[in-house]
C-alpha cells in the first residue's frame, strides 16, 4: 500500500470521526461526547466508517487509473487529501443510489442499513443523556438542599416563576407523604440549572 | 425457498409503512416528543395546552382533568407501541418520556412518504 492511500486512509478516519460526532450530537440535539463511545453508537461510527474508506479507495483508484483525472492539476499536489475528501464527502450522495436487487425485488439498500444504524445510535444517546441529566440533577438537588427553605422559594419565584411555585405547593399539599423541600430543590436543579449553579459557584 | 427468504429479509428490513393508527392527540404528543427528543410530563403537558385549542371540536377538552387523562393514554398508546419510552419517577410531572429507535424509524417512513 502506498504512502498516499494510507494517509488517505488516516485521514478519512479523522473526517468520519467529525462527521459522527456532528451527526450523532445534532440528531440527538445532546452535547456531550461520552454517550457516543458505546456500543451502538460505535457500530454505527463502523458503517459510516466503512463506507468512507470504500468510496475512499474506490476515489484513489480512479484518480491513479483514469489519464484525465491525472491530468486534472489539483490531484497533482495532497492527492491522499482529495482522495479523502471526495471518497467521504461522495459517500453520502452513493449510499442513496445504491440498491442490491434480486430478481427485481430490492433486498437491501446501503441507505436502510445506515438509516437503522443511525436511528439505534441516536435512541441509545438520547437514553444515556437522560440517565446522566438525571444523575446531574440528583447531584445538584442535594447541594440545594443545604439552603434555607426560605432561600429556596425566593430562587423558585425568580428562577421558575409564581405558577410554578404554586404548582409545586399544590402537588405538596396533594402527596403529604413527600419532602417539600426535596421536590422544590429537584423542581429548581431540573428547570433551572445553570442559574442555581451559577448562585452555588459565587457561593465558593 | 431462495426467492422466499428474499422476500422475507425484504420484508424485515425495507418493509413498507407500517404506522401505527393514531388518534389526534397521538399524533401531537408523538411529534413533540420526536421533535424534542425527551420531555417530561409537565413539559409535554404545557406545550399541547399551548398547540391544542380548547375550542377545537376534534380535540376539545373539558377541563385539566380529562386533558391530563387523554395525555396519560395517548403516552401510554405511543409506549406500548414502542415509539417512546418513560423513565419514571414518583411525581407524575417528572416522568420522563423520549423517542426510541422504532420511533425515529417510523417518523423517517412518514418522512419519506410525505
Amino acid at each position: 500500500m502506498n504512502s498516499d492511500i494510507l494517509f488517505a486512509l488516516s485521514f478519512t478516519f479523522i473526517l468520519s470521526v467529525i462527521i459522527y460526532v456532528i451527526d450523532l450530537t445534532s440528531s440527538s440535539e445532546s452535547s456531550r461526547i461520552k454517550p457516543l463511545f458505546s456500543f451502538l453508537p460505535g457500530i454505527y461510527f463502523l458503517i459510516l466508517f466503512l463506507g468512507n474508506v470504500m468510496t475512499t479507495l474506490i476515489t484513489a483508484s480512479f484518480i491513479t487509473s483514469d489519464e484525465t483525472a491525472q491530468g486534472i492539476a489539483l490531484f497533482q499536489s495532497y492527492s491522499w487529501f482529495w482522495y479523502a475528501v471526495i471518497g467521504v464527502f461522495c459517500f453520502e450522495a452513493i449510499i442513496q443510489n445504491i440498491n442490491i436487487t434480486y430478481s427485481d425485488k430490492g433486498i437491501l439498500t446501503i441507505s436502510d442499513w445506515i438509516s437503522k444504524a443511525k436511528d439505534r445510535a441516536v435512541a441509545k444517546i438520547i437514553e444515556r443523556n437522560i440517565e446522566v441529566n438525571q444523575d446531574e440533577i440528583q447531584i445538584l438537588s442535594s447541594k440545594i438542599l443545604k439552603l434555607d427553605e426560605s432561600e429556596i422559594n425566593t430562587h423558585i419565584l425568580d428562577y421558575l416563576g409564581k405558577d410554578r411555585f404554586e404548582k409545586l405547593k399544590k402537588l405538596i399539599d396533594d402527596n403529604p407523604e413527600i419532602d417539600p423541600l426535596l421536590i422544590k430543590s429537584k423542581a429548581l436543579a431540573q428547570d433551572a440549572f445553570d442559574e442555581v449553579s451559577s448562585v452555588l459557584r459565587s457561593r465558593k | 425457498m431462495f426467492n422466499q427468504c428474499i422476500m422475507e429479509l425484504n420484508k424485515t428490513f425495507t418493509s413498507g409503512l407500517q404506522f401505527v393508527v393514531m388518534n389526534i392527540v397521538d399524533m401531537k404528543l408523538f411529534s413533540l416528543i420526536t421533535k424534542h427528543k425527551s420531555l417530561r410530563f409537565e413539559e409535554i403537558e404545557s406545550m399541547i395546552g399551548d398547540s391544542i385549542p380548547y375550542g377545537n371540536e376534534a380535540y376539545a377538552f373539558k377541563d385539566e382533568n380529562e386533558k391530563k387523562e387523554r395525555i396519560k393514554n395517548s403516552l401510554q398508546t405511543l409506549e406500548e407501541n414502542g415509539l417512546i419510552k418513560k423513565k419514571s419517577s414518583f411525581i407524575e410531572d417528572f416522568e420522563t418520556f423520549y423517542v426510541t429507535a422504532k420511533g425515529l424509524q417510523e417518523t423517517r417512513k412518514l418522512t419519506n412518504y410525505m
